[in-house]
């Protein structure tokens, strides 16, 4: 299956579509799309260019979550920055645990 | 320091409102993202993976404190209270709006900022020594060099198209920090044969995909004839850089085709026929430049001042900063201090709006409101009177900034990489966390010594791998972040590329196999006066690699 990411024109942020001209801050609410239309779907998805830039498809599992090589950079893109929360930085709830001894509880501060 | 003339005002203020019509037209939908793009990445704005990103550019890595105070506002304003400074000697925002970027330059604009120059095909924001203007090791100063540079390049149009970005770094002092052969144009300031200024020029180096130092295309070069000469190569470079090959367009990959001497000779025909016609850049306008870059008023003082001394003695905190992060200065009784961004645990390079303000009003009080930013992405309060550095380093130390690491194995280059980047193929900023936090004892880290670990998340190489004495770069295996290593690589006069060893490693073991290399050092270094470098060209990569790789000895 497959979901279509794109970036906010206004913010930058990831935003995800969630159907026709409907675009979601939340890759929980990504409307995940059958192969054989996620090409129409992705034009559809790119002719909103006042709201979303770059757009893109992502191979996604049953469940949504993007798989094999997108799926740490997806990971990051819908958590935000891996790194320790600093003040003002992102929210240290959202970290994905992908190194191990790098999760934010165990730094020194 | 200096000052915009009228001239860089007016180009500035035209570029910033035509940019700010640019994004009103944009997000009214009368411009398409492709058309769009192109205009926001030549104002330094580029589309990252959770915002856009806007490069300011800090010409030569100079700043003053008001200056730094409106980066801090910028970042608390119109970010998330920080910025983060690079190795081109920039700062970037990593989390602006695109409608805020009109406000944000205008902010800029106010202090003589802008963020041209700082991405696209141009020649980019010429970077220096940091330590210019104050180290005991140079020659001259090769600031006014490099603000002629800078306004030449934005003058000429024949040069905002060129096959690719250009990147140019001048330094005026024997022992190269601004590695200078790891440019495209690499300029080194020293005395010819009467004394008199001349350029050692190297053209074709570079990282990225196919690294290069670049060789020597001309030594001796009259420091009048800069320019032409300069020109002179571009020229040779427009004529037969590849455009047709984004890969294969940097100078250095035609410097390499032609070879030294045959691009050394083109050139050198070039700039003959050429210098016939234009004359040397008139002396009136060097001495303006180089009246902004007039040394501060130092005062006349001993050089060891004895209350500097005492206070050393006394405390050994002090004294434990002082061996790190000082400099020796040309003036007597005074010296340079590094404020190492890289706090055990932190993000190299970044920096907090409340560190900036204080680190600016540091400045003003201590060093002739002067601060520099380093390519190892660090600042420098360049003149402080020896005098000064007890209470400069309690300030320092008060507001966190008095991490004794500069220039030893925690002080990490280290790019955005995969946590911020759109190019990258994996994170570099906590591989350059849990090598820090694995040395964090300051002690041993001193006792280790000088090792610079660089570290890049994609083979463009921002976090200038290829020149650590150990380098390291993220790949992407099938979705798996691994990393590649490179032993002996350095930036300095001696500049290398380093020479990639075995498979890449998964980041968690990272800081294991940084640790066997440097116990193996340590096990075989003569003394403790034999740097990590030394050891390892003396006795060759094959002792590391086979730590790094194969276990403990
Ligand atoms: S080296 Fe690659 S990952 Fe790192 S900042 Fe540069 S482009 Fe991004």
């Amino acid at each position: 299956m497959k979901i279509i990411t794109a970036n906010s024109l206004l913010t930058g942020a990831p935003i995800y579509w969630a159907g026709t001209g409907r675009w979601s801050a939340e890759l929980s609410e990504a409307l995940t799309i059958d192969p054989a239309d996620a090409e129409s779907a992705l034009q559809q998805a790119s002719a909103q260019s006042e709201i979303a830039v770059n757009a893109y498809l992502v191979a996604v599992e049953a469940r949504g979550a993007p798989v094999k090589r997108e799926a740490l950079r997806e990971a990051i893109r819908a958590h935000g920055p891996t790194i320790r929360p600093d003040p003002g930085r992102p929210d240290p709830g959202r970290v994905p645990a992908c190194l191990p001894d790098q999760s934010p509880d165990q730094s020194p501060e | 320091m200096y000052r915009y003339d009228e001239f860089d005002e007016t180009l500035v203020r035209e570029r910033r409102l035509q940019f700010a019509d640019q994004v009103a037209r944009r997000l009214s939908g009368e411009l398409t993202e492709d058309q769009f793009k192109p205009l926001r990445l030549m104002n330094g704005l580029y589309l990252q993976l959770h915002a856009y990103m806007l490069r300011v550019a800090i010409p030569y890595g100079v700043l003053n404190s008001v200056q730094l105070r409106a980066l801090a506002g910028i970042a608390r304003r119109w970010d998330k209270d920080y910025g983060h400074f690079t190795t081109r000697q920039n700062i970037q925002f990593n989390w602006i709006r695109l409608g805020d970027v009109p406000e944000i330059l205008e902010a800029l604009a106010g202090v003589e900022m802008h963020a041209m120059q700082t991405s696209g095909n141009c020649i980019r924001n010429v970077t220096a020594d940091h330590f210019a203007g104050a180290a005991a090791d140079e020659f001259l100063d090769p600031r006014p060099y490099a603000e002629l540079i800078r306004q030449w390049s934005t003058l000429h149009p024949e040069f905002s198209f060129l096959p690719r970005k250009f990147k140019i770094a001048v330094t005026g002092a024997s022992h190269d920090r601004a590695a200078v052969q790891l440019h495209d144009i690499g300029l080194h300031l020293k005395p010819g044969r009467d004394g008199s200024p001349v350029f050692a020029v190297f053209i074709g180096g570079g990282m990225g995909r196919t690294p290069f130092v670049g060789p020597l295309i001309r030594d001796e070069l009259p420091a009048d004839a800069l320019l032409v000469y300069l020109e002179a190569a571009l020229r040779v470079y427009n004529r037969h850089g590849r455009r047709d090959n984004l890969y294969k367009s940097r100078i250095k990959i035609l410097v390499s085709a032609l070879g030294a001497d045959r691009f050394s000779a083109e050139v050198e025909a070039e700039y003959q026929a050429m210098r016939t016609e234009s004359p040397p850049f008139p002396p009136e306008e060097l001495a303006r430049i180089r009246h902004y870059f007039a040394a501060p008023p130092f005062e006349t003082l001993p050089a060891d001042d004895p209350e500097f001394q005492a206070l050393r003695a006394r405390s050994a905190a002090f004294d434990r900063f002082c061996r790190t992060n000082l400099h020796p200065h040309q003036q007597p009784g005074y010296a340079s201090v590094t404020i190492a961004l890289k706090p055990i645990g932190g993000v190299p390079g970044d920096c907090s709006a409340a560190e900036m303000e204080a680190i600016a009003t540091l400045a003003a009080l201590y060093s002739f409101d002067e601060i520099r930013v380093t390519h190892e992405q660090n600042l420098v309060l360049p003149h402080v009177r020896e005098a000064d550095l007890f209470a400069l380093w309690e300030a320092l130390h008060a507001a966190g900034l008095a991490t004794p690491n500069a220039g030893l194995i925690s002080d990490i280059i280290a790019c955005p990489g995969l946590d911020y980047c759109d190019l990258a193929n994996a994170r570099s900023i906590p591989i350059a966390q849990a090598i820090a936090e694995r040395f964090a004892d300051m002690d041993a880290a001193l006792a280790i010594g000088e090792v610079k670990i660089k570290i890049s998340g994609c083979i463009n190489a921002c976090g200038h791998h290829h020149a650590g004495h150990i380098g390291i770069l993220g790949v992407d295996k099938q979705g798996e972040e691994f990393y590649q290593i490179q032993l002996g690589g350095r930036a300095d006069e001696q500049a290398r590329i380093g020479t990639i060893t075995g498979k890449g490693l998964p980041g968690p073991e990272i800081p294991d196999a940084i640790e066997r290399v440097i116990d193996r050092y340590l096990a075989l270094r003569l003394d403790s006066d034999e740097r990590f470098i030394d050891a390892l060209e003396r006795l060759g990569r094959t002792p590391f690699e086979e730590a790094l790789h194969h276990g403990a000895a």
